[in-house]
């Protein structure tokens, strides 16, 4: 008996050899099997599927078929649909020219393993993977409630990924989801390979260097966003999850702030935003006290630093670019090389490189702290690290022309400018512009966790409560 | 909150700017000339009137709730005194920022950068201000909330480490010049840049909502408070020879420094100085700015926001050098301009409610 998809299916497919017709007579007569054997499980397709069929002595129906059928997850299609689900990676199923599918989805994945940037020293360890379906299996587990909603749908006209909308539907902001849901649908775009892609498409302002969205790479810390108020976005092959309404200060925050005591937190977060301070400013504010206000430094700082730099063959502003530029260098290769080759290029770059050039004179030593010093505090807010090292930059070319007069001119320039950015309803610099007490529990400083009686005013969402006083 | 109003906070803090800024350079010398060591009770006293001014605002605002003071004048007055008024209102931010602009200047030469030129001062404070205030009232006012604590500490600051080194804090009688003196005192305090008049220009912008008093007057309050320890320090210092400095700020940080062991803590006074310069400038600017777009009906704020920069380099470069003149300008002409300015609006406000008012009733 001839099947009704089966040429075409092939044809569609360009008879490509991971596509895999099988035919299987019984006592109904001829059943066709139609899957992705790279990415179906073969041996659920034989005990769930194919075995049943087999072992069936009396003649059956297509309705008879799907209670014969083991799977659990099986269901009735369309003919016009049977490419869509074979490309879903579903087992499409053929019998007197009616269809089904079952999902026996299967195909290598990681198992979920602490995050390499975002390590916990107390806490769950947990990251997310690259298959969609174990992600939200992390976060179901952590949100077992009736209000978690999830939306489905895909996104790329090539690679049809998997795109899922979580939130909690009694307390996100509706409009929040609503616009969130519209941008997604209008993605016209041939595949979507990371996360990212789609936050590109969600940035209220596309040309702003600043991030429009927050990326999470663990589930409890999505959890406690989604908790919030926010929008959770999960990709099929990414283990990334963005987080929408975002502001800036989510980065002064850690998972780690929440397993541990808050006293610790308020000094650590202080630390944090002085390392935003010395990561972007710091370099250009030594050019400017160097060229143009040595008399804002003490008498014995201006001795020393005169002495270290009286005979070198660079102006400042050459000398801190070259020290920066070969930094920034050191950076990439570390990035780009493997991990033991990495380590060696590091220890060249920063012992043999740096020591050597300040004894041979080419570069000082203030240089050399003031820009490892900058370097390394980027990294106490990594997720920013980018923006931090293009401002930087700024500041050093205004610190090296206008002076501390120039700096401060562009600190307020970009304050300015960050205050324009509303994400969803959220201001960016929330809740410190504008100013909104209640959030301040959890701004700079963190309150213990029995204090934050309300949900942050700064994100949009329908139910403020989020603690009785049962707890105190 | 509506997308284009400040809270009334942001009004607080940006009356609390408005109100220090400009009163850092040569004011406090010039007040001591007329009332001596008296110039701290004239101080209190202007504190008092410039609150009595914030709540007289406020009070309007509750009247007027969505409507500018540009549609009340043109609404009561007609359009032709509307717009002869707001080209006063104009001159009189344009001769702001021009004060503003010499004593940005003078202070940064005097305490930063001794090389720093009028063209540095040209390329990083006009984009930055024009900038400010094309992004609009509701970006300012986070801006300056944003920084307001920075200037609060950087100060708070300045002053520990000012009390350090003094030993004598005898300042002699309060009213040895008399009533005369007080009064001139006073009125130069109050009026030598009319600065919470810009606060009516952007009227509409503001969002007042119960309990607004309290979150207006305690960052003004705590400016003012500043201003008021800063003016003290300063006489303490200085003694009899207060009435010769022409840059308090400057002056309070060198006479810290040499009598703390060289440690130069004017690093604060200089960043909170240039972050209030430029939010000061961009709040005048802007008020600039919105009287002259609707003196000419524009509504594109390109054109005149680039107008205002031409017309202020111009003057700028061949005034700029002689900080003294803007001085005797400020003291013998502004004073004057700046009285007219700041009774006159609110004064004809008060009048239109009060004439409103006894319609309503007739009609009634």
């Amino acid at each position: 008996m001839p099947f009704l998809m089966q040429e075409e299916l092939k044809q569609k497919l360009s008879n490509n050899p991971d596509f895999v017709t099988r035919t299987i007579s019984c006592a109904g007569g001829e059943v066709c099997l139609y899957f992705l054997k790279s990415m179906t499980d073969k041996t659920a397709i034989s005990k769930e599927i194919i075995e049943p069929i087999l072992r069936e002595e009396m003649a059956f129906d297509f309705e008879q078929l799907k209670s014969i059928i083991c799977c659990a997850d099986i269901k009735a299609i369309k003919r016009k649909q049977a490419l869509e689900y074979v490309l879903k990676n579903h087992v499409v199923i053929e019998y007197k020219s009616q269809f089904l599918v079952a999902d026996l989805e299967k195909f290598p994945a990681r198992t979920p393993t602490e995050p390499p940037t975002s390590p916990n020293i107390y806490g769950p360890r947990e990251g997310f993977v690259e298959a969609l379906a174990t992600n939200i299996t992390l976060i179901r587990r952590r949100l077992p409630s009736k209000n978690l909603v999830i939306e489905n749908m895909n996104v790329g006209r090539e690679t049809h990924t998997k795109v899922s909308i979580l939130y909690l539907k009694n307390i996100a902001d509706k409009k929040v989801v609503k616009e969130i849901r519209q941008k997604i649908k209008k993605i016209d775009i041939d595949g979507v390979v990371d996360s990212y892609y789609i936050a590109e498409f969600l940035k209220i302002r596309p040309h702003s260097m600043f991030e429009q969205a927050g990326y999470q790479e663990k589930p409890d810390v999505t959890v406690a966003k989604m908790l919030e108020g926010r929008i959770a976005i999960l990709v099929d092959g990414s283990p990334i999850a963005v987080t929408v309404p975002y502001m800036l200060f989510e980065d002064l925050q850690s998972s780690n702030d929440y397993y541990t005591n808050y006293v610790y937190v308020n000094l650590i977060r202080i630390i944090r935003t002085l390392g935003i301070i010395l990561a972007t400013i710091v370099p250009g504010l030594y050019l400017s006290i160097r060229l143009y206000s040595y008399s804002a430094l003490p008498l014995n700082y201006v001795i020393i630093i005169a002495n270290s730099t009286k005979n070198l063959p660079f102006t400042p502003v050459v000398e801190i670019l070259f020290i920066l530029l070969l930094f920034q260098v050191l950076y990439e290769v570390s990035l780009r090389l493997p991990q033991y080759l990495g380590l060696a290029t590091s220890i060249v770059g920063a012992l043999v490189l740096g020591d050597t050039g300040v004894k041979a004179g080419l570069i000082s030593p203030p240089g050399v702290i003031v820009v490892a010093v900058s370097i390394m505090a980027i990294y106490t807010i990594p997720s920013q690290s980018a923006q931090l090292t293009v401002l930087r930059a700024v500041f050093v070319v205004l610190g090296a022309t206008v002076g501390i007069f120039g700096i401060v001119g562009g600190v307020v320039y970009v304050i300015n400018y960050i205050n324009s950015l509303n994400i969803y309803g959220t201001p960016y610099l929330a809740p410190f512009a504008p100013l909104i007490d209640s959030d301040l529990k959890d701004g700079l400083s963190k309150k213990p966790l029995i204090d934050m009686l309300k949900r942050p005013k700064s994100i949009a969402n329908k139910n403020t409560n989020r603690q009785g006083r049962g707890g105190v | 909150m509506n997308e284009q109003k400040i809270s009334a906070h942001q009004m607080g803090v940006i009356a609390g700017i408005l109100f220090f800024t400009l009163k850092m350079s040569a004011l406090p010398s010039l007040i001591y000339k007329y009332n001596g060591t008296g110039a701290i009770l004239s101080t209190v006293v202007v504190i008092l009137l410039n609150f009595m001014f914030l709540w007289l605002v406020i009070w309007i605002k509750k009247k007027y709730k969505n409507e500018s003071l540009y549609d009340i004048f043109c609404e009561k007055l007609g359009v032709f005194v509307t717009k002869l008024l707001y080209f006063i209102f104009f001159a009189f931010f344009v001769l702001k920022l021009l004060l503003m602009f010499s004593d940005g200047f003078t202070f940064i030469k005097d305490v930063a950068d001794e090389e720093f030129t009028v063209l540095n001062l040209f390329i990083c404070l006009l984009p930055v201000i024009s900038a400010l205030a094309y992004s609009g009232m509701r970006n300012m006012g986070r801006t300056a909330e944003f920084f307001f604590p920075v200037i609060v500490i950087s100060l708070l600051l300045l002053i520990v480490f000012s009390f350090v080194p003094v030993s004598n804090w005898g300042l002699g009688s309060l009213v040895r010049y008399g009533f005369e003196g007080f009064a001139s005192s006073i009125f130069r305090l109050s009026f030598w840049t009319g600065d919470l008049f810009a606060l009516l220009i952007f009227l509409d912008k503001i969002e007042i909502k119960k309990g607004s008093y309290k979150q207006v007057f305690v960052p003004f309050g705590i400016m003012a408070g500043i201003l008021l320890v800063i003016f003290t320090i300063y006489y303490v210092f200085y003694q009899e020879t207060s009435i010769f400095h022409t840059n308090v700020l400057n002056d309070i940080v060198q006479y810290a420094i040499g009598t703390s062991g060289g440690w130069h803590m004017d690093i604060f006074a200089i960043l909170a100085f240039m972050f209030n310069l430029f939010l000061q400038g961009g709040i005048i600017i802007y008020c600039a700015n919105e009287c002259l777009k609707k003196l000419l009906g524009y509504e594109y704020s390109v054109i005149t926001l680039s107008f205002i920069n031409l017309l202020i380099i111009a003057i700028e470069y061949i005034y700029l050098t002689d900080y003294l003149k803007y001085i005797a300008f400020a003291e013998n002409y502004l004073c004057y301009f700046s009285a007219v300015v700041l009774v006159l609006v609110p004064a004809l406000l008060v009048g239109i409610m009060l004439t409103k008012k006894g319609k309503k009733n007739e009609t009634s």
